[in-house]
């Protein structure tokens, strides 16, 4: 796997790639990057074109020159596809990455030929929440000459009782982001994909895992989204692209490699 | 300035570069990237193709595939610059990055037009009489990842222990996290090389740097009579980190010998 960057009228875009054919697009979650997926594309990679991008303000990518929302990040991803010299591909987004996916297939139609959504969310109505964030998991931290930030930022990667090096590379994204990496997780909460999901033409799936916190709104998604095929991995974790790869791997490529995908 | 990888045989090296003209590269010091750079870069490029690399298992290059000597991060120099096509350059090193340079310009004389040495170490006997390097308590030892992330404070403590602003100690502690455990080999190659015996077989024009509050600012004077024909650049109360703190003053200190001595 190499890593690069690619120039885009709003910067430099870090991203990983591997592999020759069909270009698969990977859209990272909320404060973290492209090494989510670092495990997840050497099974991709034997078929396919695989590319892991940072978004602007995560990971080694430059930083959005403002608070972006999530068409911003889906313009950013057009570009990088223009970059590459790439016309169409298929996206595959967890979490707030798969709604900026979302937003390209709505937006720009002609540049996505499949859609993986991997436990996509919508902000519910207080009364049917099914999961509360674990307390401040999305408020700005501000750098403390103590260090207590840290702290603060150890600890929201040790929330999800990960296996240790995956919540060291968790308090890396944070550090590589600085305060200015929650953005990302408010662009997220502020976009409700529900309307768009009608509006999808190409084939899509919808991907969960039961221990997503997430795992609860998968249906309603699929429902929305005309013609998507729906499934849920018993028992897979949050983040689950990092924690079970192989497994993450072969219902993407499953979907890919369908015929019946193709319509 | 751009950001880039280049593909060495040893793995990918990642480097920041700006401007055109005669190459100057950058090598930094330990645990560090080319981010020590960042903010040196933009003078030099106004005149000089400026390039600074992280070396392996620093910034975001390829880990090395063991703990890497001096003599090894220096043939990884030369690597790069092979794959850059760059035939000869200047050469500017900080701390440790300033040893792979004394080690490239005595082994590979014609890859090394100018040498510039911005505050080099060694750890004097005290039957020399310098005086003795004081590094702060358990500065360069081994630092494991613990469960309750205790680590990323003592990466913390090694980054803010300089008294540096909060935004140059966030940059230092960002460099720990990414190097990991074994960011720690490289400075543990520096404290095994000692550059005194080369420093006489250097041939090409050299600057040694001194920042007074550097922790080897007491070296500096036997570093430069041990130069032949070596010009001593003394920066008065210049702080450890002087291309992050103060990177004006810094890139100042270099144009003005470049300028004399071309």
């Amino acid at each position: 796997m190499k890593r690069a960057y690619a120039d885009i009228p709003e910067g430099q875009i870090f991203y990983r790639f591997e592999g020759n054919g069909e270009p698969v697009l990977l859209l990272h979650a909320g404060v973290t990057s492209s090494d989510e997926y670092k495990k997840v594309i050497p099974f991709l990679s034997k078929t396919y074109r695989a590319i892991a991008p940072d978004f602007l303000g995560n990971g080694d990518s430059d930083p959005a020159p403002f608070a972006y929302d999530i068409i911003d990040h889906a313009r950013t991803m057009v570009h990088l596809l223009d970059s590459l010299g790439i016309k169409k591909a298929a996206v595959v987004g967890q979490h707030v990455g798969g709604k900026i996916g979302l937003e390209m297939a709505v937006t720009w139609p002609e540049r996505v030929s499949k859609l993986v959504l991997s436990s996509p969310n919508y902000p519910e109505a207080e009364e049917e929440k099914s999961f509360k964030d674990p307390p401040n998991f999305m408020g700005r931290v501000e750098l403390q000459k103590d260090g207590s930030h840290l702290m603060e930022w150890w600890r929201r990667s040790a929330l999800w009782r990960h296996p240790l090096d995956i919540t060291n590379d968790r308090t890396l994204e944070y550090v590589k982001a600085g305060p200015r990496g929650e953005e990302i997780h408010w662009a997220g909460g502020a976009y409700d994909p529900r309307p768009k999901l009608p509006l999808v033409k190409c084939p899509t799936l919808v991907f969960s895992a039961t221990h997503d916190p997430f795992c609860s709104m998968a249906e309603t998604v699929h429902k929305l989204t005309p013609g998507s095929k729906l499934i849920i991995l018993e028992n897979g974790p949050i983040d689950i692209d990092r924690l079970w790869p192989k497994e993450f791997a072969e219902v993407v490529l499953n979907f890919l490699n369908d015929p019946g995908s193709e319509k | 300035m751009k950001k880039a990888y280049a593909d060495i045989p040893e793995g990918q090296i990642h480097y920041r570069i700006e401007g055109s003209g005669e190459p100057i590269l950058l090598l930094h010091a330990s645990v560090s990237s080319s981010d020590e750079y960042a903010k040196v870069i933009p003078f030099l490029s106004k005149k000089y193709c400026a390039i600074a690399m992280d070396f392996p298992g620093n910034g975001n290059s390829d880990p090395a595939p063991h703990a890497y000597t001096v003599e090894e991060h220096a043939r990884t120099v030369v690597s790069f610059m092979d794959t850059l096509g760059i035939k000869k350059a200047i050469l500017v090193g900080q701390h440790i990055g300033a040893k792979m340079a004394v080690e490239i310009a005595v082994k590979q004389p014609q890859r090394v037009s100018k040498l510039i040495l911005s505050n080099i170490g060694f750890y004097p006997e005290p039957e020399e009489g310098l005086g003795t390097v004081i590094d702060p308590p358990n500065y360069t030892g081994l630092v494991e990842i613990k469960a309750d992330g205790s680590h990323v404070m003592e990466w913390w403590r090694r980054s803010s222990c300089w008294g540096h602003p909060l935004d140059v100690v966030e940059e230092s502690f960002l460099e720990k996290v990414r190097a990991g455990p074994r960011g720690e080999e490289m400075h543990w190659a520096g404290e095994a090389y000692d550059p005194r015996p080369k420093l006489p077989l250097i041939k090409c024009p050299t600057q040694v740097i001194s920042a007074t509050r550097d922790v080897f600012s007491i070296v500096q004077e036997t570093v430069h009579k041990l130069i032949p024909g070596s010009t001593l650049t003394v920066i008065e109360n210049g702080p450890i980190d002087i291309d992050r703190v103060w990177p004006k003053e810094f890139a100042e200190a270099i144009l003005g010998f470049l300028n004399k001595s071309s």
